[in-house]
């Protein structure tokens, strides 16, 4: 029985592999540390997903755009209690989609998938050209950090006229509107722009998350 | 203290290698979520779905935008309808052709939609005696899918476009598996 093994290293064999086993442990806790992964981790999948939350936002912008009711629903406004017809109290609509042609194409692409969406009006303000006032149209809450967004722009004429609540055309335009929440844009005093009767350009950004 | 060496190493090697077995199953499942199965049907479906929703079944100019007649006609080659397949923007090829679709991947495109109240989507036939699209296929009807059935085994990729037809804003659902 004279082992090869020298006799008096018989507690030195289990530290050393203690120590080894310690180390092997560390190597993967640390491997874990820096690859934290949660449901809501970035992965090839979720990207994905987005791609699609973003082409279906940029569909229902381009196929609203097109029919006109884009801009129907900017128009939207109930001019003597200064919000969108129906909004609440906070002059936005919480409580889903605005009851016009744009708030059903919205629901209909959306809500069945249970996506979560915002859509904000953006304009530029006559009074100070350098910078960009925004118009919360829908609040369905703070986006997630998975958020996705489409925009598309659309110009007001001067003569567009402010919508009823059943989207028909009241005898207000925009320019003789008091209380419209887009102010008319700078205009140059010349030019095309002043020519064709430009009142101003909106970007409807719609920003959409899952829930 | 001589007694106990070969004890000692007997406990050491088992506490080694049983830490090494240990990682060697844990390991792997660490990767887990980084390996996707189906990478490229991700890539597939999200392609043919911008070729269709944004080139051959509408035009470059106006994306979303769908021609009724070149879109009936993609779903259903002897549909009469104007412009005939031969202006539209398509060739009359193989479905897996004209996608480029590799070996061993299937298709499926399907128009959901509700052309009545409320949003349940629902699958969309062409109604072509009253000229507009309708959820029966009741009658003299063009169903708007086209591809093998998706089968239900298989891990599928889906991707959604909302696109317009026949000035209807409606679901185009393109599965890959």
């Amino acid at each position: 029985m004279s082992s090869r093994i020298p006799a008096d290293r018989g507690q030195a064999h289990t530290l050393e592999s203690v120590v080894a086993a310690v180390l092997l442990l560390t190597a993967v806790a640390f491997a874990l540390q820096v690859t934290i992964v949660t449901p809501l981790s970035a992965s090839t999948s979720s990207q994905h997903i987005e791609g699609q939350q973003r082409a279906v936002a940029q569909g229902v912008l381009a196929d609203a755009a097109a029919d006109g009711s884009l801009k129907d629903a900017v128009l939207y406004y109930n001019e003597t209690e200064g919000q969108f017809h129906n909004a609440d109290a906070r002059g936005k609509y919480t409580q889903g989609p605005p009851d016009n042609r744009f708030g059903d194409k919205l629901a209909r692409a959306f809500d069945e998938e249970g996506i979560a969406y915002n859509v904000n009006v953006y304009y530029r303000p006559s009074s100070d050209t350098a910078s960009t006032s925004v118009r919360e149209m829908i609040d369905q809450g703070t986006p997630s950090d998975n958020a996705v967004t489409a925009t598309r722009t659309i110009t007001l004429r001067n003569d567009d006229k402010i919508l009823d609540e059943n989207e028909r055309p009241t005898q207000t335009s925009v320019n003789s509107s008091s209380n419209f929440y887009i102010s008319h844009g700078s205009t140059p005093s010349s030019g095309q722009d002043r020519r064709h009767g430009l009142y101003n350009t909106v970007k409807i950004e719609v920003v959409a998350w899952r829930i | 203290m001589r007694g106990q060496t070969t004890l000692d190493f007997v406990i050491g090697i088992s506490v080694f290698l049983g830490v090494i077995f240990f990682i060697f199953l844990f390991a792997p499942g660490i990767l887990t979520p980084f390996t996707v199965t189906g990478q490229s049907d991700a890539v597939t479906v999200d392609r043919t779905a911008d070729y269709l929703a944004q080139d051959v079944l509408a035009s470059p100019e106006e994306p979303y935008q769908l021609n009724r007649g070149c879109a009936v006609v993609f779903f259903d080659r002897g549909a009469d309808e104007s412009p005939d397949r031969d202006d539209c923007r398509y060739d009359d090829a193989p479905l897996d052709e004209q996608l480029g679709l590799q070996p061993g991947q299937n298709a499926n495109i399907t128009i959901l939609g509700n052309t009545t109240d409320g949003t349940q989507s629902e699958q969309l036939y062409w109604d072509n005696d009253n000229r507009r699209l309708s959820e029966s296929s009741i009658g003299d009807t063009t169903e708007l899918s086209i591809g093998d059935p998706v089968e239900q085994r298989r891990a599928t990729t889906t991707a959604t476009r909302v696109v317009t037809l026949n000035g209807q804003d409606v679901i185009m659902r393109v599965v890959v598996n």
